[in-house]
């Protein structure tokens, strides 16, 4: 039976993410080397967060103080991700099917943004999702009817969603200098990171509940923002 | 472009799993712990015979919520509650494991596995409340078709109620909780408070608690099958024999009384087997027998009869041990390769050959202590003990059973009143009903020569106790046990004293003969302590003082009476058996007034033992006490090692080998969630391919790219 929330579990976490890199990166070859090269960048941010973790023996167990550091460096390897791609822009828009196409840089971060998500999704999420293969569960702290890995997944989900949105809308704030836009990622990048916490709490019933109908809502209000970048760069180039 | 994608994928795949793998080296241990619960467990195994399979099996984990069931009227709550849509952990008294309920939670398809609660802190599995008339899972006759009678047409039935539990085969797990130490306390604390959790919530609101089993047994088919892929080990251990007589040889022409009695038992948890009634009141009277005997004032060396202490391992499982030492004494194999160094052979393999001294035409009389303990008698009467000989050729033993009789009465006559309260003995056959002897070690002596005067002394006439082979038969009575162990272990003390003697009738004894028989007095107090100490807790003074147990940081308690696998060190009994016996049988040179040699084990390297002495209990002692293998005669050694069957008609039992057996708490989500869970997933990932190829339609259509 517990197949089941395997891959239940699985299918929740990646399924709209693999539908992503499977019909928009994929097929377009500089677009996956972009995205691992992504992943990449997210992993030496967390190789740097956890040598910090690794120090701070006393904070180890305080989530509230380890998100700090962590998604401060998440967002500092974002930009000098969006360094490299700039330098690298000329290379890549030359073997682009569209060389000229003014929406090359937005693809790009959106493969970016989904390497940086997906390395985020599976550090996160795999240790949990192997163990969902055995017949125990975790419950859920805060909504003790429903198994922590199938929350976990939703809130993976999410995430790896939110990362593809961030990266688009920082590309787009770093491009034009745009500080509301490199502001409203990294408040929430906080705001969906301490709103996991929600999760684990013992004393908010439904805390997960919130905690996922606020991330879904602050995906939401990004994609809305990530809409408009595109369509006025739409209105822009005709 | 198609060629890069592989390659990029495999570097993805390849990152991605080694950092899996190292994230999961720090993070999964953690995690494990918070899921699972690991518990001890006192398991059910798959034991092997010449036909087939006996025990239990589960091919897979097998994974079951928690459902108490505290009597008959909860197992049929249980059977026809519609509300119970997943597998079940069924936990129940241990009296109710009964092969029509088993058969009855099998049938419902919602069992998952079940647990026997031997004894627990809960009133309702307590001592207390154990029916008074439990039967015994063993057969109608244990072991019988390897005894005696074997070949008769009809045999009779000692234990017309068995239940024969104990031979049936499960192909799912049964477990035992029994709070009988601090780690089997805590399983059982932490089983029986999720079941608690799981009956508040009324076995329907998840998340309920569960327990898997890991069970799976490697044997399969039978012993022949099983030995040959090399997946199960005889049954067997070491059994211990005795004399005083270390000159003993094969050819003095010296009589031999021979004094015996099991040492192990059987039940259907061989962690639990204690078998108190079953054998060990048996075993502590031939210990308090040869502590008596040594008192005599008349060394036992000197007498015209060799007295021989028997006490053998196996006997549950088809005599094997009575039967190999018979087959050893009667057959004198010759080495045909040497052992490397020491006295012993490797080939056949006999660590030394001392037992050949030993000669079956010279024994002259069996005396054996079977179920002695009177442990039932307490409620249903007075005890009694009775004196079995065999139905073949009762007139041998005529006269033996007449001065066990005569003994027992403590006078010279032959009536079955006893003085001084002691609990009387009559000859088994005194109501006129010759039914042979019961299930029993002289057996295997007689099969070898059947015109040995032999006498089985038991507390029972008719019928085996109904304790006998069950997991439950862990207690005795501290005043009618001890009273019945103790009158049995002076019978056979005196009988065997006045054996070796060569005194056919005590009337007619000398004044020194007179004296001599008065020095021999069983000690009350030490059937107590030994009692105590292998029933109870191994880590006593009077174990500690021969195996200095206490100075283990994991002190030893209560300890299994299952004999367990050959050559495995897991059965300390006959180890401290063969202290004991060595002790007690030890060379004693009377009037020497030569200090005896002490500190051989305290102060290892100062002290040296001769090299014919033996360290016994800090002392070095002179002593023809050994062991001797124990294992079904139907099965042989071969020269590598192995075993095979030599004769399918002996006892061949072996038991299966296994993996990591274990028992592990956890949280499980009902099996409706689990599907949302994974309808959920679907969903998601369909929706999400959907909206991408949308995505990608709309964006070619108004961006104008393809």
């Amino acid at each position: 039976m517990t197949l089941l929330t395997f891959f239940g579990c699985a299918l929740t976490a990646y399924g709209p993410s693999l539908a992503i890199f499977f019909g928009c990166i994929a097929p377009n070859a500089q677009l996956v080397i972009l995205m691992v090269s992504s992943a990449f960048f997210w992993l030496l941010s967390l190789l740097l967060a956890s040598a910090i973790w690794f120090m701070a023996k006393s904070s180890q167990q305080t989530f509230t103080s380890t998100i700090i550091y962590t998604v401060l460096l998440q967002e500092l390897f974002r930009w000098f991700l969006f360094h490299l791609i700039s330098r690298a822009e000329k290379g890549l828009n030359m073997v682009a099917h569209h060389p000229t196409s003014k929406f090359n840089r937005s693809g790009y971060a959106f493969a970016a943004g989904l390497g940086f998500g997906l390395m985020f999704g599976i550090i996160s999420f795999i240790t949990q999702l192997v163990q969902s293969l055995g017949p125990g569960v975790l419950m859920c702290a805060s909504c003790p009817s429903i198994s922590l890995y199938f929350i976990s997944a939703l809130t993976t989900s999410l995430l790896i969603l939110h990362h593809c949105a961030w990266m688009m809308i920082s590309f787009t704030g770093f491009t034009l200098r745009s500080y509301a836009r490199i502001l409203w990622v990294i408040l929430t990048h906080y705001g969906a990171s301490y709103l996991t916490l929600l999760n684990a709490s013992k004393t908010i019933s439904y805390g997960c509940a919130y905690s996922l109908a606020a991330n879904a809502a602050l995906l939401i209000a990004s994609v809305i923002i990530v809409v408009a970048d595109v369509r006025n760069l739409h209105y822009k180039s005709s | 472009m198609s060629a890069g994608r592989p390659r990029t994928r495999n570097f993805f795949c390849k990152l991605a799993l080694g950092l899996t793998a190292l994230y999961s080296l720090t993070q999964a241990q953690d995690v494990y712990d918070l899921i699972y619960n690991d518990v001890g467990s006192l398991p059910c195994v798959r034991l092997l015979n010449a036909t087939g399979v006996i025990g239990c099996q589960s091919i897979s984990a097998a994974t079951g919520v928690l459902f108490r069931t505290d009597s008959q009227d909860d197992i049929q709550q249980f059977v026809t509650n519609r509300n119970l849509g997943n597998k079940y952990t069924v936990i129940m008294p241990h009296w109710l494991l009964t092969s029509p309920n088993i058969q009855l939670l099998k049938s419902t398809d919602k069992l998952g596995a079940i647990i026997a609660v031997i004894n627990g802190t809960d009133p309702v599995y307590a001592v207390t409340a154990r029916p008074a008339n439990a039967p015994s899972p063993d057969s109608t006759c244990p072991n019988c078709e390897f005894g005696l009678y074997s070949g008769a047409a009809t045999q009779y039935q000692w234990n017309p109620t068995g239940t024969g539990l104990l031979y049936e085969q499960f192909d799912f797990p049964i477990y035992a909780l029994n709070t009988m130490d601090a780690r089997n306390t805590m399983s059982y604390n932490a089983v029986m408070q999720a079941a608690s959790i799981n009956k508040f919530k009324g076995y329907t609101s998840y998340p309920l608690k569960a327990l898997q089993f890991n069970a799976f047994m490697w044997g399969a088919e039978d012993t022949e099958a099983c030995l040959r892929r090399k997946w199960c080990t005889p049954l067997g251990g070491a059994s211990v024999w005795a004399t005083p007589s270390t000159n003993i040889s094969f050819t003095d022409n010296k009589p031999i009384v021979v004094v015996s009695a099991a040492m192990d038992s059987r039940s259907l948890f061989h962690d639990l087997t204690l078998g108190v009634e079953s054998s060990l009141t048996g075993m502590v009277t031939v210990l308090a027998v040869a502590e008596a005997l040594s008192r005599s004032t008349i060394p036992l060396d000197s007498m015209p009869k060799h007295i021989l202490y028997t006490l053998f391992t196996g006997e549950a499982w088809g005599f094997s041990g009575s039967q190999r030492f018979v087959q050893d004494i009667t057959t004198r194999a010759k080495c045909i390769k040497p052992a490397a160094s020491g006295p012993g052979c490797a080939f056949p393999f006999f660590p030394d050959f001392a037992f050949q001294n030993i000669n079956l035409d010279r024994i002259e009389a069996v005396l054996e202590a079977g179920q002695v303990g009177s442990i039932r008698s307490a409620t249903e009467g007075s005890p009694s003990l009775f004196a079995h000989v065999d139905s073949i050729q009762s007139g041998v033993s005529a006269a033996l059973v007449k001065q066990v009789v005569q003994m027992g009465s403590g006078a010279s006559n032959d009536t079955a009143a006893a003085p001084n309260g002691a609990v009387p003995v009559q000859a088994a056959d005194s109501d006129g009903v010759q039914r042979g002897l019961p299930p029993s070690s002289s057996m295997s002596f007689l099969k070898a020569r059947a015109n040995i005067p032999t006498v089985v002394l038991t507390s029972y006439q008719k019928q085996m106790s109904p304790l006998t082979s069950q997991d439950a038969d862990d207690s005795w009575d501290p005043v009618t046990t001890v009273s019945s162990i103790e009158q049995a272990a002076s019978v056979i003390s005196k009988t065997a004293w006045l054996q070796a003697q060569g005194v056919a009738d005590a009337a007619l004894m000398t004044a020194t003969q007179q004296q001599a028989i008065g020095s021999i007095s069983v000690d009350r107090q030490l059937i107590q302590d030994l009692l105590y100490c292998l029933a109870r807790n191994y880590s006593c003074p009077l174990v500690d003082r021969y195996l200095n147990v206490t100075a283990n940081p994991n002190a030893p308690t209560r300890l299994p009476h299952y004999t367990g696998t050959l050559y495995s060190v897991s059965q300390p009994y006959p180890i401290f058996a063969w202290n004991f016996m060595a002790n007690m049988t030890r060379h004693r040179v009377f009037n020497s007034t030569a200090p005896p040699v002490v500190g051989c084990s305290s102060k290892p390297g100062l002290v040296n033992c001769a090299s014919n002495e033996y360290c016994v209990g800090d002392r070095c002692v002179l002593s023809l006490t050994r062991y001797h293998d124990s294992y079904g005669t139907g099965l042989a050694m071969n020269e590598d090692g192995g075993y095979y069957i030599k004769d399918a008609s002996k006892p061949v039992w072996t038991e299966s080998t296994w993996n990591d057996i274990g028992l592990r708490l956890f949280d499980v989500t009902s099996p409706g969630a689990q599907k949302a869970e994974l309808a959920t997933g679907i969903v998601l990932t369909l929706v999400g391919a959907g909206v991408v190829w949308y995505a990608r339609k709309y964006v070619a259509k108004t961006l104008k790219v393809d």
